[in-house]
C-alpha cells in the first residue's frame, strides 16, 4: 500500500470521485489557480477544467449559499472554506438552510454537500483563526460531521461524504496535512458513523478524534513504558456519533479519558462522557476524564499557546489520575 | 472485675479499627506497656499495649474484624482474680438487651460511652446509611459477590472503593465465601461465633432476617418474571437409554481425566437445538424481539442460600468434553463464590436440573430477559410400552418453560421434539 500525506489522501479522493461522478465539482477560495490554501486541490483545475473547479471571491456565505443550490438542483458540490474559523460567516447557510431544507420541504430536497475544511490550532495563528469550532456542527441535526486523524480515513470519509445524501461538514486539520500513513489505491470508503479502535489496550480507554488521535497515540505509547496499555478509540465522526466501540473499550478497561483539542466545556468530551456514564455505568471504576484545550480564546504567544491546548503529556496526566491509588 | 480493653482512637480520624493480629493469646499474661495487639487503622498499623497488667482473659474481636473506636475488644483480669469463664458476661448481656429499649446496663469502665452502647460482637461497622465512597464498578462487583462496601478499604482516589480494592479483599478472604453468601450483609461481622458473648439475636426465636444482597436480587427478579412473562409450559419424557451407555463408555474411556454427566448433556443438546430454534434463543426487550446470535447456555446452580446461574459461553461449539470440564469449572468457581462477571452474564437459556435430588419432574421461572428454561428431571427407569410390550427403560422428563410473547407451543413443542432426538440419538452430539 503506498505511503502518502494527508493532504494527498484528500486530493485522491477529489480526483477519484469527480472522475467517477461528473455532477461532483469544487468551489472555494483560490483553489484552482492556486491550487488551494493547503494544496488540497493540486492538479485538479488542470484535469476537470474551470466549470468544475471554481475559484470564487472571498465570500463564505456566498460560497455556501451557492452550493447548497447547487445540491439542490441535482449537482454535488465539494466546497472548501479556508478554515473552520471563516466558517461562521457562513454559518446561516450551513445551519438554517443546508441543514434543514430536506426536513421542511418534506423529504422532498436533498442537499448532498460536502464543506471542506481545516479546524484546529496551534500555527501562532492568533484567536481567531486557531479553533477547533467542531462542536458548533455537531451540535445541529441534519449536518453529518467528519473529523479524520489519518491520510487513510481521511480519503475514505471524504469519499464516503461526497457520496451521501446530506450535508457533510468534512474537518481537515492544519497540523495533519503533512502527516503520512498507508492509504489504499482507489475504492476505499469509510462509512460515516464508524468509530475505530487506533490502538489496542486493556487498562483505560482513550477517546478522541481529529488530530487528538495523534497525541492519545503518543500518550499510550508513553503510558505502555510505565506498564499501562491504553485503547485508543478514534471518533472518526462526531454525527452521527459511534459510541458502540466505546463502551465495549470502556467495558474492557473500566478507565475512560475523552480528549478533544477544542474547549471541553460544552464540547465532544461533554457528550461522549456523559453517554458513557449512561450506558457503561456499571463499568466505571473512575469518573470519566476529559481533556482539550484551556478555556481561553487563544494566545498568540508561543509558550502561552502551548500551554492552552492539550497534548499528550497532559493526557498521561490525566490517565494516572484516575488510575492513582493511595497508600494502602 | 476484669479490665476492659477497647479499641482505641489512634489518630485523629480515626473512626474504627481493624484486629490484625492478638500478640497473645487467653491466659497469657500481659504486662502494662507490653504489646497486646495489632491494629490497622485508616492511616497505618499500629501495635496497642496493654494499659494495665493482667492475664488476658477474653478476646472478644477477633482477627480480620473491624470495629468503631470504644468498642470493648478484650478483658484483661486483673492477676489471682478467677477467670470469668464465660457464663456471667454471656448472660448478663442478653439481660441486659433484651430489657430494650432501655439502655444497655452502664459499663462504668468504658471511656467513651456512645459507641459501647453496641453490644461488642456487633460492630455495626459504619454506621448504616453512611455511604461508602466507592466507583460504580466496585459497587457492583461487591454486590454480586455479596460483599458489604463497608468492610473494604478504599486506596482509590480520596479513599474511593475500586475494583482493585474488591479484587483484593475476595484474594484476601478465604475460601469459605458460599457461606458466607448466607450471612445478612448488615450483620457481616456477627461471623465472629467464637465471641463468647454470643449474639443476643441468637437465642432469639424465629427471628425475621434481612435478605443477602444475593437473595434481594432473586427476589426482584423472580417477581418482575413471574408477573411480566406468560409462561406456558411443555413437558416431554425422553429415552435416556442410548444417552445413559455413550456417557458411561465416555466416561470408562476417559479412565478419570474427565467425567460426563447427564447435565452435560442435556446442555449440549439444548445447545444444539438452540442453533436451529433462533426464537427460542431470543430476547424480548423493549417491545422488540432480540435474536441472539451466540448460544450461551447458563445451568442454575444451588448456592446455600441463593443460587446463580453461570453460563457456558457458546455450548453449541463446544464438544461434550468441553462442556463437562467448563461446567465442573464454573460449578466450583459459584460454589466457592469466585465467579468473574464473564462468568454470569450473557446466557441466552438456562438449563435447571433438580435430577440428582430425584425429582421426577418441575416447572422453573424463566430468568429474563431469557425466553425459555429447561427444567430437566431425573433418569429412572421405568416401565414403558415397546412395540406392544411392555419393558424397561431409562427415561427423563424435561418441561420447557416459554415466554408466550416469543415463541409459541408449536415452536416449543418443535423444539423439544430436537432435543428429545437429539438425546435419544447421542451419537450425534459427539460427530
Amino acid at each position: 500500500m503506498a505511503v502518502i500525506t494527508y493532504r494527498e489522501a484528500l486530493n485522491q479522493a477529489l480526483r477519484e470521485e469527480m472522475e467517477r461522478d461528473e455532477r461532483v465539482f469544487l468551489l472555494g477560495e483560490d483553489i484552482g489557480l492556486y491550487e488551494g490554501a493547503y494544496k488540497v486541490t493540486a492538479g485538479l483545475l488542470a484535469q476537470f477544467g474551470d466549470k468544475r473547479v471554481k475559484d470564487t471571491p472571498i465570500a463564505e456565505e456566498v460560497i455556501i449559499g451557492a452550493a447548497a443550490g447547487a445540491a439542490l438542483t441535482g449537482l454535488r458540490p465539494v466546497a472548501e472554506l479556508m478554515t473552520v474559523n471563516f466558517a461562521l460567516v457562513a454559518i446561516d447557510q450551513i445551519v438554517n438552510n443546508a441543514a434543514k431544507m430536506h426536513f421542511m420541504f418534506g423529504g422532498h430536497a436533498t442537499v448532498p454537500l460536502v464543506v471542506r475544511m481545516p479546524a484546529g490550532g496551534g500555527h501562532q495563528l492568533g484567536a481567531q483563526h486557531s479553533q477547533m469550532l467542531d462542536v458548533y456542527f455537531a451540535y445541529v441535526p441534519g449536518l453529518l460531521v467528519a473529523t479524520p486523524s489519518t491520510p487513510a480515513d481521511a480519503k475514505g470519509l471524504l469519499k464516503s461524504a461526497i457520496r451521501d445524501e446530506n450535508p457533510v461538514i468534512f474537518l481537515e486539520n492544519e497540523a495533519l496535512y503533512n502527516t503520512r500513513g498507508e492509504v489504499p489505491e482507489g475504492e476505499h470508503l469509510i462509512p460515516l458513523g464508524r468509530a475505530e479502535v487506533k490502538r489496542q489496550g486493556s487498562d483505560v480507554t482513550i477517546v478522541s478524534h481529529s488530530r487528538a488521535v495523534l497525541w492519545a497515540l503518543e500518550a499510550a505509547n508513553t503510558l505502555a513504558k510505565e506498564g499501562i496499555e491504553a485503547e485508543v478509540v478514534d471518533l472518526r465522526t462526531l454525527r452521527p456519533l459511534d459510541m458502540e466501540p466505546v463502551l465495549e473499550s470502556v467495558r474492557k478497561t473500566y478507565h475512560a479519558v475523552v480528549v478533544e483539542e477544542g474547549w471541553p466545556q460544552y464540547g465532544v468530551s461533554a457528550e461522549v462522557a456523559a453517554r458513557i456514564s449512561r450506558d457503561a455505568f456499571d463499568y466505571l471504576d473512575a469518573p470519566v476524564a476529559r481533556v482539550g484545550g484551556a478555556e481561553v480564546p487563544m494566545p498568540y504567544a508561543k509558550v502561552l499557546e502551548r500551554a492552552a491546548m492539550a497534548s499528550p503529556r497532559a493526557i498521561v496526566d490525566a490517565v494516572k489520575s484516575l488510575r492513582q491509588r493511595t497508600g494502602s | 472485675m476484669p479490665v476492659e480493653v477497647v479499641m482505641p482512637r489512634l489518630s485523629d480520624t480515626m473512626e474504627e479499627g481493624t484486629v490484625l493480629k492478638w500478640l497473645k493469646q487467653v491466659g497469657d499474661e500481659v504486662k502494662k506497656g507490653e504489646p497486646l495487639l495489632e491494629v490497622a487503622t485508616d492511616k497505618a498499623n499500629m501495635e496497642m499495649e496493654a494499659f494495665e497488667s493482667g492475664v488476658l482473659d477474653r478476646i472478644l474481636v477477633n482477627e480480620g474484624e473491624t470495629v468503631p473506636i470504644g468498642t470493648q475488644i478484650a478483658l484483661l483480669r486483673k492477676p489471682g482474680e478467677a477467670p470469668s469463664g464465660g457464663q456471667q458476661l454471656a448472660q448478663a448481656q442478653p439481660t441486659s438487651q433484651a430489657a430494650a429499649p432501655a439502655p444497655p446496663a452502664a459499663q462504668t469502665t468504658q471511656p467513651s460511652q456512645a459507641p459501647a452502647e453496641a453490644p461488642p460482637a456487633a460492630p455495626e461497622a459504619p454506621e448504616e446509611g453512611e455511604r461508602v465512597k466507592a466507583s460504580p464498578l466496585a459497587r457492583r462487583l461487591a454486590e454480586e459477590h455479596d460483599l458489604d462496601l463497608r468492610q473494604i478499604t478504599g486506596t482509590g482516589p480520596g479513599g474511593r472503593v475500586t475494583k482493585e480494592d474488591v479484587d483484593e479483599f475476595l484474594a484476601r478472604r478465604p475460601a469459605q465465601p458460599a457461606a458466607q453468601a448466607g450471612v445478612p450483609t448488615a450483620a457481616q461481622p456477627s461471623r465472629a461465633p467464637e465471641a463468647p458473648l454470643g449474639q443476643p439475636g441468637a437465642a432469639a426465636p424465629a427471628a425475621s432476617q434481612p435478605l443477602t444482597r444475593m437473595q434481594e436480587t432473586i427476589v426482584r427478579r423472580m417477581v418482575e418474571s413471574k408477573q411480566t412473562v406468560p409462561h406456558f409450559y411443555v413437558t416431554v419424557e425422553i429415552d435416556m437409554g442410548e444417552a445413559s451407555r455413550l456417557r458411561r463408555s465416555a466416561n470408562a474411556a476417559a479412565g478419570g481425566s474427565f467425567e460426563i454427566s447427564y447435565n452435560d448433556m442435556v446442555i449440549k443438546a439444548a445447545a444444539l437445538t438452540l442453533r436451529q430454534f433462533p426464537q427460542v434463543n431470543s430476547f424480548y426487550q423493549n417491545g422488540r424481539l432480540q435474536v441472539n446470535q451466540d448460544v450461551n447456555v447458563g445451568m442454575a446452580v444451588a448456592l446455600p442460600d441463593g443460587l446463580i446461574v453461570p453460563v457456558i459461553h457458546n455450548a453449541d461449539a463446544k464438544s461434550l468434553r468441553q462442556i463437562a470440564s467448563a461446567s465442573r469449572e464454573i460449578v466450583e468457581r459459584a460454589r466457592t463464590g469466585r465467579l468473574q462477571p464473564d462468568d454470569y452474564v450473557g446466557g441466552t437459556f438456562t438449563v435447571s436440573n433438580l435430577g440428582m435430588y430425584d425429582v421426577d419432574e418441575f416447572a422453573a421461572i424463566i430468568n429474563p430477559p431469557q425466553s425459555g428454561i429447561l427444567a430437566v428431571g431425573a433418569v429412572k427407569p421405568k416401565p414403558v410400552v415397546l412395540d406392544g410390550e411392555i419393558k424397561v427403560a431409562e427415561r427423563m422428563r424435561v418441561t420447557l418453560s416459554v415466554d408466550h410473547r416469543v415463541y409459541y407451543g408449536a415452536t416449543a413443542a418443535q423444539f423439544l421434539k430436537e432435543l428429545k432426538r437429539l438425546l435419544e440419538n447421542p451419537l450425534e452430539m459427539v460427530l
